[in-house]
């Protein structure tokens, strides 16, 4: 008996080991052990159908870290194929389509209960009402208040302060907006259950907008990129950085646009630019929207501002793409040498 | 005489070749260090804290640290006080004037990305050149944000309803429960604080993904986070998954401890964000440190990994009647006696 459950195991890593097909390129000395997994003898001699025996394999695959920052090279260039300005977008690029999102976060609380304070948007800007809402699962709350107050340390001024409502879809209540609230604020809902108090705080950005879109310009042709003049109204000059995803007519998302400028107070504009291979031969109409104009800090220390646009998407018509070059996208010297350094990590240099 | 000034400037070449990646200069951002939120450093205390941070590894491997106290927040003092002198000064001193590399741990990740994205703006202001930044290594990244910073400022807000597991996680985790005014940083690594902070820089430097999944605190905090974790930082933030879910591995076909299989991980991450290696038995504080935990498997694949029939391995020996179930394991060669930082520091010099 000994002596056959020591052949049926030679014979098993005999025929694992000769018909196991390595995956190309892996290295040549794969650790290979077997071992018979249950008593399946007992089963066979339950069932007049025999089930088949089972044995597991566990193969170990030796790899040099090189191989892994070969992959990463390769990914990078693939990155650098189309400019830092105009970059593909798919739907899976949830943070880029999505770049407002507020994301919940449950609070465990005691028997099991959960709390979560469930906001529509991340940023908010003037005169945009806050609508709060308060989610709880596995206990009766009740008396739940919500205030709203600058997240800075040392500030006690309540911003807003109200009732919060119960609904269909939970405890609500609809902040209205006040023209100072500006800045990080900080969001606190208050509710009572079990003769226990409970705070849950969230933070937030609500903006007095330094710049405005007020309107899209018609698309005209520049070397390999489709230009597309962006108006702005704006109350602060400053550093300007303005990002926008541009769609197909039925909302499918194509590329990620961005341009920074120094702009001066008063009406102007701003240059978007898609490039030609990004557009992948869609001629439109796009639509252009998701919004993010950012005043940015033009020194450490100071806050990023924010502006807002008129028009959540501007349509913009049919552009004959022939107008636009062909030529290949070149990354900068900085990119090229981050490359490189990835490729030497990779020893391919 | 003439022997020891020779000896003495071999010493000093050896020391200049040591401290680099690749050639490259180093500079270190570290993470949160919860005790900060009750000493309040200032001054030396903070440089001390930031030796004594990478003191196991990286500290002589370095040309540079960037060290900041964890009671202040990132867009300020942090940024105007404590980073802004490191810029100024690596400016002037040409440190990153032909290239350098980034390592950070943790909220480092965070701190580093709202460098690369303002830096050049800021010392453009200044008259001063800017950094080039080759790369970053980012070691267990929190720059997509901690689950466990939302759920303690919600306890420093102190409640009677919260859960006692997740009380006594924070204060493992924190050392304390800290005080509604005493939170500091933690406003800045809640989940959508942090994914809003600099989201996405416009330089094209590649951040490299360092991750692990074991634990500090003997799983307790790991309740409270999605999916895998290292104890601190759930794997959305450490892989640099473009959004928040619960993930098992940064890999949809290696799990953390290099099975190849089908997992759940990210299907796209913030843009040039690369996971590089992870490991199931590395925790949050290890990825740093200078032993090996376990063996470590690389976060990419090859193209043919990610193709679902390379990942059925079992196979049904039709004549003998036998189910063989085969399970492979990728490893990176010498990781079962190296520690993660020492192979990456290796694989580069």
């Amino acid at each position: 008996m000994f002596v056959t459950a020591i052949s049926l195991l030679a014979l098993l890593a005999g025929y694992v080991y000769f018909s196991a097909e390595p995956a190309k390129n892996e290295p040549a000395q794969h650790l290979l052990t077997t071992k018979v997994l249950e008593p399946e003898t007992k089963q066979v001699a339950k069932k007049s159908e025999p089930k088949p025996a089972h044995i597991e394999v566990t193969e170990t695959i030796p790899e040099p870290i090189s191989q892994s920052f070969q992959l990463l090279a390769k990914a990078y260039a693939s990155d650098l194929e189309m400019p830092a300005y105009s970059r593909p977008l798919s739907a899976d690029d949830k943070h880029l389509l999505e770049p407002n999102a507020y994301v919940p976060q449950a609070v465990t609380l005691e028997g099991g209960a959960s709390a979560s304070i469930v906001l529509s948007q991340y940023r908010y800007s003037y005169p945009q009402a806050i609508d709060v809402r308060l989610e709880v699962q596995g206990l009766a709350v009740s008396a739940v208040t919500v205030q709203l107050q600058a997240e800075s340390v040392g500030s006690e001024d309540i911003l807003a302060n109200d009732a919060m409502l119960q609904s269909t879809q939970g405890w609500t209540a609809q902040l209205d907006a006040e023209p100072e609230w500006d800045g990080p604020l900080q969001v606190s809902v208050t509710f009572h259950a079990n003769g226990k108090q409970q705070t849950l705080k969230t933070g937030i950005v609500y903006s007095n907008p330094v710049a405005t879109i007020t309107g899209v310009d018609a698309s005209r042709s520049g070397g390999s990129d489709m230009l597309i003049p962006v108006q702005l109204d704006v109350k602060q000059a400053g550093y300007y950085r303005l990002r926008a995803n541009l769609y197909t007519e039925d909302n499918q998302p194509i590329a990620l646009l961005t341009n920074t400028e120094k702009l001066s107070a008063g009406t102007t504009e701003i240059t978007l630019r898609a490039y030609k291979a990004v557009l992948k031969h869609q001629s439109g109409p796009y639509l252009l929207g998701s919004f993010v104009l950012e005043r940015r800090p033009a020194i450490p220390g100071e806050a990023t501002r924010y502006g807002d646009s008129d028009k959540p998407f501007y349509q913009l018509e049919y552009f004959a793409l022939e107008q636009l070059t062909d030529e290949p996208w070149q990354p900068d010297a900085a990119e090229q040498q981050r490359l490189q350094f990835l490729q030497k990590m990779a020893g391919q240099q | 005489m003439k022997k020891s000034i020779i000896l003495l400037i071999a010493g000093l070449l050896s020391g200049a070749t040591q401290a680099a990646v690749s050639g490259y200069p180093v500079v270190l951002v570290h993470g949160f260090q919860p005790d900060n939120l009750a000493s309040r450093p200032t001054g030396n205390q903070v440089t001390t804290n930031g030796a004594e941070y990478w003191a196991q590894y990286w500290r002589d491997r370095a040309d540079v640290r960037i060290d900041w106290p964890s009671q202040e927040r990132v867009a300020g003092k942090i940024a105007s006080d404590y980073v802004w002198p490191k810029l100024q000064q690596m400016s002037r001193n040409g440190t990153c004037a032909s290239g350098c590399i980034f390592v950070s741990h943790s909220t480092g990740d965070l701190v580093t990305r709202y460098i690369i994205d303002n830096q050049a703006l800021w010392l453009q202001n200044a008259g001063l050149q800017p950094l080039n930044i080759v790369a970053s290594f980012d070691f267990a990244g929190a720059g997509g944000g901690v689950e466990l910073a939302d759920l303690a400022v919600n306890v420093a807000s102190g409640g009677g309803l919260i859960d006692g597991a997740l009380r006594l996680a924070i204060s493992l985790w924190l050392g304390q429960i800290p005080s509604p005014s005493n939170i500091g940083v933690l406003n800045d690594l809640r989940v959508n604080s942090a994914r809003q902070l600099a989201a996405f820089p416009d330089d094209r430097v590649p951040r490299l993904r360092f991750v692990g999944a074991g634990s500090d605190f003997l799983g307790a905090t790991g309740g409270f986070l999605p999916g895998e974790d290292d104890g601190v930082v759930a794997s959305h933030s450490s892989c640099g998954a473009s959004s928040v879910a619960s993930f098992n591995s940064c890999s949809r076909s290696v799990a953390m401890d290099g099975k190849l299989t089908s997992v759940s991980g990210p299907s796209s991450f913030m843009p040039y964000h690369y996971p590089m290696l992870m490991s199931e038995g590395y925790s949050h504080s290890d990825m740093i440190n200078n032993s090996a935990k376990d063996e470590i498997t690389a976060a990419n694949s090859r193209g043919s990994y990610l193709n679902g029939d390379t990942l059925q391995f079992n196979t049904y020996d039709e004549k003998r009647g036998w189910w063989i179930f085969s399970s492979r394991y990728r490893v990176v060669s010498n990781s079962n006696n190296t520690s993660m930082s020492a192979l990456v520091y290796q694989a580069a010099n």
